[in-house]
């Protein structure tokens, strides 16, 4: 059973609640919470849904699923660092916000998944081993990825503001690169044929796949005051990357049957990986480059990717991991699944419509130039942001309904 | 008897064990890489200790909550890669004591002011952001 699943929806829950909050202390002129508690909270808590989904799902999927113990050393990891934030301690970092000695525990329970993980991988490797290479990968650079997040704490980086850039973002976008492999393997898993992959294809995967996860996405880095050839190597892994995902999608249309709820949420997360390769690949090009970085469109980037694949491939997962047999689509999952995918679009489309209007008018005016417009483009986003927490909610309480996988008992299938 | 398929499966084993270590070793090396290289701001020198103060101020106080370096960090207030070339380093402190539209005023103590104004000089000295529109895909010097 993937007790991490609940972990997962219950931050889920309150990453939605903690960002409409958020959401509305953007509009106000004087919060009642601190903005940066609500930032780093939302943030947390986000990272917990996601690497709680993910690490469970592989520990299932390796036929080793999450012990109580585990599970109750990641809840402490999640609330030891909310509640160090709440009471006013910062990192001052992205992502990881929280005073550093607070990390501890969610490290370890990274940490502990990660090698149940690699424990089980031989066995996922008999049937499965495309996916076992790739869930392996995962499971290998998320805690390395978490680790290095942290190297700022060694002087030598953390006051050399080039290197601790750099750092720091290979170790976020490495952290991202991991659960990425670890549920694209998982779910490809689900559906792929078992071990039909020739030996040098399976070779040329893993290069792929290995190369553009050891560098990382690091398309984030074109501006920032660091060593060229770094700038040079980030956008071909980019290339990269996007073949490794690339695969993975066109595995899923030719394998997947039609007509099951399954099917209906992997085309979700299938659309929702062509816009996360195709504008991760746009951003990439150093012109779109200049226009885009460091505004909301790199937020709409990776909102879709974090909402449309992430937590998707979480939920399908979680459906397609039970015994149970697989529920059909009916018309109204399907209706609600469209009207999913709209809501995330319409939501993209509000904060990379905000982050182009920054782009055009920051170079020559500044903040004051561009803020009063994006600001009337981000008023639309709480309407978007409500109606997919409701529709994101709806899907969650869909998953942990009894039959499906979440609930379902019972080792993965093979 | 085991069947041929099993016989592969088992000789496979050892091999994807063999890719994970070298990925983590492969790792490493890399982060060591990039850690370890000179970068474009390790030519303006050391960061003096009322740098290294700063920089605590500011990751105490979670400015990039709302601000960014270099494109990087929250949204809600303005970029701060330049801000000390904008404002000069007594506006910064001021704005820092007086608070802006959306931001609090923070009461640092002068000493706490006058390093996080040291650190974000230290920023400003090492690259130019946003970068002028120009600017080719040579990834060129953000000086």
């Amino acid at each position: 059973m993937n007790r991490l699943f609940p972990v997962a929806v219950g931050c889920l829950a309150a990453t939605m609640l903690i960002g409409l909050i958020t959401a509305l202390a953007t509009v106000l002129e004087a919060p009642p919470v601190d903005f940066r508690i609500l930032n780093s909270s939302h943030t947390l808590l986000a990272l917990g849904f996601v690497i709680a989904g993910a690490l469970g799902a592989a520990q299932v999927a390796v036929g080793r699923p999450p012990p109580r113990l585990q599970v109750v050393l990641f809840l402490i990891g999640i609330a030891a660092p909310l509640l160090a934030t709440a009471a006013g301690g910062f990192s001052g970092r992205e992502y990881l916000s929280w005073p550093p000695l607070v990390s501890a525990p969610l490290f370890a329970a990274i940490a502990w998944a990660s090698v149940n993980v690699l424990i089980g991988l031989a066995r996922l490797g008999r049937a499965h081993p495309e996916s076992a290479w790739v869930v392996g990968i995962g499971a290998v650079v998320l805690p390395l990825g978490f680790a290095e997040a942290h190297l700022y704490l060694v002087p030598a980086i953390g006051l050399d503001i080039g290197k601790d850039m750099a750092v720091q973002w290979q170790g976020i976008d490495t952290m991202i690169g991991g659960w990425n492999a670890m549920l694209y393997g998982v779910a490809a898993m689900l559906i792929a044929p078992a071990g039909k992959l020739s030996r040098a294809f399976r070779n040329l995967l893993f290069l792929v796949a290995a190369t553009g996860l050891l560098l990382t996405f690091s398309h984030h880095h074109y501006p920032s005051p660091q060593a060229t050839w770094l700038k040079h190597v980030a956008f071909l892994t980019s290339l990269l990357a996007a073949v490794a995902f690339l695969h993975h999608f066109r595995a899923w249309r030719r394998a997947a049957p039609a007509d099951t709820r399954l099917t209906v949420l992997l085309g979700i997360a299938e659309r929702w990986t062509i816009f996360a390769v195709g504008t991760g690949f746009l951003m990439a090009l150093p012109p779109l480059n200049v226009l885009v970085h460091g505004t909301y469109a790199v937020v709409g980037h990776a909102m879709g990717s974090m909402i449309g694949v992430n937590a998707i491939l979480i939920f399908a997962i979680a459906r397609g991991q039970g015994d149970a047999p697989e529920a059909a689509a009916d018309a109204a999952f399907r209706r609600w699944s469209r009207l999913f995918d709209w809501s995330l679009a319409g939501f993209v489309a509000v904060l990379v419509a905000a982050g182009l209007v920054e782009g055009v008018l920051r170079t020559d005016g500044g903040y004051w130039a561009y803020i009063g417009a994006v600001r009337s483009v981000m008023s639309l986003l709480p309407v978007f942001g409500l109606a997919l927490a409701g529709l994101v909610g709806w899907i969650a309480i869909d998953c942990l309904r009894p039959g499906s996988g979440a609930r379902a008992a019972g080792p993965a299938r093979p | 008897m085991p069947s041929r398929d099993a016989a592969h499966d088992h000789a496979a084993t050892p091999s994807a064990w063999r890719i994970v270590v070298w990925l983590g070793c492969g790792y490493v090396a890399m982060t060591l890489l990039v850690a370890l290289l000179p970068s474009r701001s390790t030519g303006i020198g050391p960061a003096s200790p009322a740098v290294a103060a700063g920089a605590k101020v500011w990751r105490s106080e979670n400015c990039l909550a709302c601000h960014a370096i270099y494109g990087l960090g929250g949204h809600l207030g303005p970029d701060l890669t330049n801000t000390v070339s904008r404002l000069g380093a007594d506006g910064v402190a001021a704005k820092v004591a007086a608070g802006g539209a959306r931001m609090p005023p923070f009461a640092l103590g002068q000493e706490a002011a006058a390093n996080l104004v040291a650190w974000l000089a230290y920023i400003d000295a090492t690259g130019v952001y946003p970068l002028p529109r120009h600017f080719s895909p040579g990834y060129g010097d953000t000086r």
